[in-house]
């Protein structure tokens, strides 16, 4: 288990991976083993939503990656999540075959709609699972390849490359919006039946799934970790503190960025991939740039450069909305300018900085080895 | 076409002799070409250059010239450093010191003249990341290193080494790089705050740190710029001796303002002046040059 070393020192990080191991047990008894009319019976929608924030963590995850380790303020990482998406809802609308609407074996019910006769050149393959699996990473990795090689090289940073990553997943939803793309148009893609044969609806996929974005974000998180602690992690940071100098040094700035920021939307990929067979849809929407602002919001206040922070913030935000479009549905998007001014303001080093600073207070010796614990000491 | 019997037994049989002597040599002028383990010109990486200093001298500047929006800021410069040798640059602003280290360093690109390192290999062809490969660190005005690492690991990052990405991920500190941090760590005398962040070092300590950093990429040729700006006379001395301390080992190049500093240093002295060499020999022959005073003092 040579990753787990990784793990060594990072104490929230393993009080977060205890946590998920507890969950990832406890929510299938309770789902499945314990009787609908006990008290103690946890509905399959709250399965799927637990499984759905677990998506937005390894998400987040892999935000905080780019932007707290290596100062990449991604405005569009939403974009790698629904084009992970999306390459998992095209071999889910492949499965559907002639249950759909209209009943044509091959081709999905938008596209009989639009009275295309053969699938498009890139619809093919997507019948098969692992073919859509391998996209899921791919994509999003191409993509963020050569974005990242044109965007890095001519050394485009800060402000500016916020602004280009936003724009990238803007351009992309107006694409996907269009009909003519064939990817569902507005609509996008729904409906979905099986995966891998198994009934999509039944609570036994729900709790498979759910499982395979825990077991994700663990293995994700365990990854993350090793690229932060390891040389090339320090060398991140030594570019995000002072880019040039690290460049003098001999390091070839560029590449590293390209090859983390890579890594990073495939995390992202794998996190769209899962999200949409446990909520059933993707639409262009899910391009959308206040996604992928929200989701930097999530880092924010769970607290950069910490990666178990993110996960916190991801599941107290999600949470949170949950709750909030619930029960005042106009608060919502006020509570969240809040929290965020809030935590810009009071908690700098979002959630995971308050449980630090208050773990310190309680006599705790285990502060960060860098800068900001014993500067202050 | 009428084939006759005699064409086909002639053209099937099978003891014939083909005649490919022809084909051969063209596949052979084709193999040479697309071989493998060619070197081009343009693909020799700047590790595989090797250091020539038979000639006594590491690095040569000759007929140096770069203007920016029509000031010279660099006039015919000739300028030569000699293996092992600690030089001290002084001049006036704007004489041109920081451009010539620009220069070397790749960071600036001259209008004309040759830059070379030893005798073989020409600065003006490598990129910076090259250059700082083949063994020239630069020390700049302002100290910067990386705040939020301890001081250990800015000296593990500086480590000369392959800085690739994959093997950067899976590198791992040998006992032999380690007893290396260790004796640079104790030649610049922060041994003691190898685990303290280096955000929280005085500026003094972020100086010598940055000189750790350089010696981390055993560097054949040093350029230090300004090393004791807003130092206390305590560091003054320690940073003296410091340097002194590469001498031998290092060839050094210093380019500092502070008189008291240079003479504590210096055995030869450089004067820059609009550009180029106005003056150079030891501390008392250069303090007693005439145009020396007049740069200096005014008539």
């Amino acid at each position: 288990m040579g990753l787990l070393t990784s793990m060594r020192g990072d104490t929230g990080g393993q009080i977060m991976l205890a946590v998920l191991a507890v969950v990832a047990v406890v929510v299938p008894i309770l789902n499945l083993a314990v009787p609908e009319s006990s008290p103690w019976h946890l509905s399959t929608y709250t399965v799927t939503l637990l499984g759905k924030y677990l998506t937005y963590a390894l998400l987040a995850v892999a935000v905080d990656l780019v932007w707290g380790y290596l100062g990449i303020l991604s405005l569009g990482h939403g974009a790698f999540f629904a084009l992970g998406g999306y390459a998992m809802g095209m071999y889910l609308m492949r499965q559907i075959g002639e249950r759909g609407v209209y009943g044509d074996p091959v081709l999905p019910d938008f596209m009989v709609f639009l009275d295309w006769q053969q699938l498009p050149w890139f619809w093919h393959g997507f019948d098969m699972f692992w073919f859509a699996a391998l996209m899921v990473v791919l994509v999003p990795g191409a993509l963020a390849f050569v974005f990242g090689w044109l965007a890095f090289r001519s050394r485009v940073t800060g402000v500016y490359l916020s602004i280009i990553t936003q724009a990238l997943t803007y351009a992309l939803m107006l694409a996907f919006f269009r009909n003519e793309m064939g990817f569902g148009g507005n609509n996008g893609l729904t409906d979905f039946k099986d995966i891998l044969g198994f009934d999509l609806q039944s609570d036994a996929t729900r709790i498979a799934l759910f499982l395979a974005s825990a077991l994700a974000l663990a293995l994700g998180y365990i990854a993350c970790r090793g690229i932060v602690t390891s040389r090339l992690g320090r060398v991140a940071v030594a570019i995000r503190d002072a880019e040039a100098r690290t460049r003098f040094i001999g390091y070839r700035v560029d590449r590293v960025k390209v090859a983390i920021w890579t890594f990073s939307a495939m995390l992202a990929g794998i996190a769209g991939a899962l999200y949409v067979p446990q909520v059933g849809i993707i639409n262009p929407g899910e391009f959308s740039p206040l996604n992928s602002i929200e989701l930097v919001i999530w880092v924010a206040i769970g607290g950069r450069a910490t990666l178990y922070g993110a996960v916190v913030g991801a599941v107290v935000v999600n949470y949170g909305k949950t709750y909030f479009t619930g029960a005042f549905p106009e608060a919502w998007l006020f509570a969240l300018g809040g929290l965020f001014v809030l935590v810009t303001l009071f908690l700098p080093q979002g959630i995971a900085g308050l449980l630090r600073m208050l773990r310190r207070r309680g006599g705790g010796t285990d502060g960060p080895k860098t800068a900001s614990g014993e500067a202050s000491a | 076409m009428n084939w006759s019997a005699d064409q086909s037994i002639e053209l099937l049989r099978r003891d014939r002799a083909f005649d490919f002597s022809s084909q051969r040599q063209r596949w052979l002028a084709f193999r040479e070409a697309m071989r493998r383990d060619r070197q081009f010109d343009f693909m020799i990486s700047a590790k595989d250059l090797e250091l020539d200093v038979s000639h006594g001298a590491i690095l040569y500047i000759e007929d140096l010239n770069v203007s920016f929006d029509g000031f010279k800021a660099i006039d015919n410069l000739n300028f030569y450093v000699d293996a092992g040798e600690l030089r001290c640059v002084i001049g006036p602003n704007g004489a041109g010191k920081t451009t010539m280290m620009d220069i070397i360093t790749g960071k600036t690109r001259p209008d004309s003249g040759t830059v070379y390192f030893g005798q073989k290999i020409d600065l003006l062809r490598l990129s910076e990341p090259e250059i700082a490969e083949i063994g020239i660190g630069r020390k700049f005005q302002k100290p910067t290193v990386f705040e939020h690492h301890t001081v250990f690991e800015n000296l593990e990052l500086a480590m000369a080494g392959d800085k690739r990405v994959l093997p950067t991920l899976f590198a791992k500190l040998s006992g032999a790089q380690k007893d290396r941090i260790d004796e640079v760590l104790a030649t610049i005398g922060l041994a003691e705050h190898a685990r303290r962040a280096a955000g929280a070092l005085s500026h003094g300590q972020k100086q010598w740190l940055e000189i750790g950093m350089l010696l981390m990429q055993d560097p054949h040729l040093l350029l230090v710029d300004e090393p004791v700006a807003g130092m206390t006379h305590q560091e003054m001395d320690r940073t003296a001796e410091l340097l002194l301390a590469l001498e031998g080992k290092h060839s050094v190049v210093v380019v500092e303002h502070d008189m008291d500093f240079v003479r504590s240093i210096a055995k030869r002295v450089t004067v820059l002046h609009q550009g180029s060499v106005l003056a150079e020999g030891s501390m008392d022959e250069v303090q007693n040059d005439r145009r020396v005073v007049e740069v200096y003092l005014g008539e």
